[in-house]
């Protein structure tokens, strides 16, 4: 056939490079997709390197990887999830796995398929939640009244929580790291103690007391807040 | 209100512990054979003893043994037994761990068809040889001791091996441990156990180190339980 031997070791169907050769593109094809798969291969040995740093306790090598492969968690989770807040969740399901299995990674084995392969059976296990839910529950405009007294059918709007949102979110992030892990699965993710001590590896009444503090904190910082 | 992911990185990595990387899925197969096959010959020679003084009152289990291992088609079965055990065990521990190749399940294929045909074989000639009346798959309690334990100590390490990965596509993962235990649970009741290892006796072992994993799963999630709120 004539090939270059840049044409033999490059990875492009057979069907493809008659079309480009046709073309006469096979030399932009090659050195794209040459161009693609070294950088592909310099990012996981990046990423890999990150978290042999990370099983080994460096908190900034991991920090680098987690912020690192959220765009391409955000990629795999969204081809199967539209909406986006549910999306962002399920990326953060993600990030939560990883930390939890990050031992079964093995240095000597790519990092990118390991990735993938918790990405995709978190995102399987969503939409399955998300299948569920939607089965059991209704939509409706607005929420039925709870009570005939006016005063106990606040609208969400009104409520001291969401309107103070923003504050809420600040006075979280001035909680210590455990704390602010503990409001985050126990409150904001509604699970249960035992699941939030599996995914976090704390114990039950390390969240206990976590949980305890936390809300001590957060009154505190909101009192402040609000006479501010 | 959300909580960000910036901010879900943040808490995840401050105060990050080293954590012990998981062994490749070899050295843990060998772990795994190296503790359940002794305990399962062990429990499996001392509970056919058992069977022997009440039943026979003649022959110990080891002479069985002796016979079975100087005998070339029990070799052959022995050697399928143990092919299947190992590569099934060895697809079950790399299915539990990310990244691997999934197509891992396919090693035990070969080994655990030249078992089912031995096993088919078997009952084969013991039907021509009993007849129809006499050949029945009604369960035999007395085979289920031996068969409890030796299956026991093979179902519950590898629960406790499985417990460290993670199961990412947990049918296929269980299904090959299922098969795993069983096989190795087979190498003891092949060598101690009086009656031939018929399809009767897979089927058993089969249902056995079912109830086996699902017994340790059960007791592994309540240690785990304890630990956490200890």
């Amino acid at each position: 056939m004539g090939y270059t031997e840049t044409e033999k070791n490059c990875h492009v169907p057979q069907k493809r490079r008659k079309a480009a050769l046709k073309r006469g593109g096979m030399n932009r094809i090659d050195h794209s997709s040459e161009r693609q798969a070294s950088a592909r291969q310099e990012r996981d040995r990046q990423w890999s390197a990150w978290m042999v740093q990370a099983q080994d306790g460096d908190g900034q090598a991991y920090q680098q990887l987690l912020a690192a492969v959220v765009p391409l968690l955000r990629a795999i989770v969204s081809k199967r999830i539209n909406d986006p807040d549910k999306a962002e969740d399920v990326v953060q399901e993600i990030l939560l796995s990883v930390h939890k299995n990050r031992h079964t990674y093995d240095p000597s084995l790519p990092f990118t398929p390991w990735l993938t392969t918790i990405a995709q059976r978190r995102t399987v296990d969503a939409l399955r939640k998300i299948y569920r839910q939607g089965e059991r529950e209704t939509l409706v405009d607005e929420y039925p009244e709870t009570f005939i007294e006016d005063e106990t059918n606040t609208s969400p709007e009104d409520d001291l929580v969401f309107a103070m949102g923003d504050e809420l979110n600040r006075a979280l992030d001035t909680l210590p790291a455990g704390q602010r892990i503990a409001v985050e699965l126990l409150k904001l993710r509604e699970m249960t103690l035992k699941e939030a001590s599996e995914t976090s590896g704390m114990s039950v009444a390390a969240l206990k007391v976590a949980m305890h503090r936390a809300l001590k904190s957060l009154r505190g910082e909101m009192a402040t807040r609000t006479e501010l | 209100m959300t909580y960000t992911t910036e901010n879900l990185i943040a808490s995840l990595t401050q105060d990050l512990k080293p954590v012990q990387r998981l062994a490749s899925p070899g050295k843990r197969l060998l772990g795994w054979v190296a503790l359940a096959l002794p305990v399962s010959l062990v429990l499996g020679a001392l509970v056919e003893q058992q069977s022997f003084a009440i039943v026979l009152g003649a022959r110990e289990p080891f002479e069985l043994a002796f016979e079975r291992l100087s005998n070339g088609r029990s070799l052959v079965e022995l050697a399928a037994i143990l092919l299947t055990a190992l590569t099934a065990g060895y697809a079950a521990l790399a299915t539990a761990q990310p990244g691997r190749s999934q197509k891992a399940w396919l090693l035990p294929v070969l080994p655990f068809a030249a078992w089912l045909a031995l096993v088919t074989e078997s009952c084969f000639t013991l039907y021509q040889q009993i007849g129809p009346d006499q050949f029945s798959f009604a369960p035999h309690w007395t085979c289920y001791p031996s068969v409890v334990a030796t299956g026991a100590a093979p179902a519950l390490v590898m629960v406790l091996l499985l417990k460290r990965g993670m199961l990412t596509s947990p049918t296929v993962t269980v299904a090959l441990a299922t098969l795993a235990a069983s096989a190795l649970g087979a190498v003891g009741l092949r060598l101690f156990h009086p009656p031939d290892a018929t399809a009767l006796l897979l089927m058993w072992q089969l249902i056995a180190t079912v109830t086996f994993l699902g017994l340790a799963a059960l007791a592994s999630s309540y240690w785990t339980r304890r630990a956490a709120s200890a």
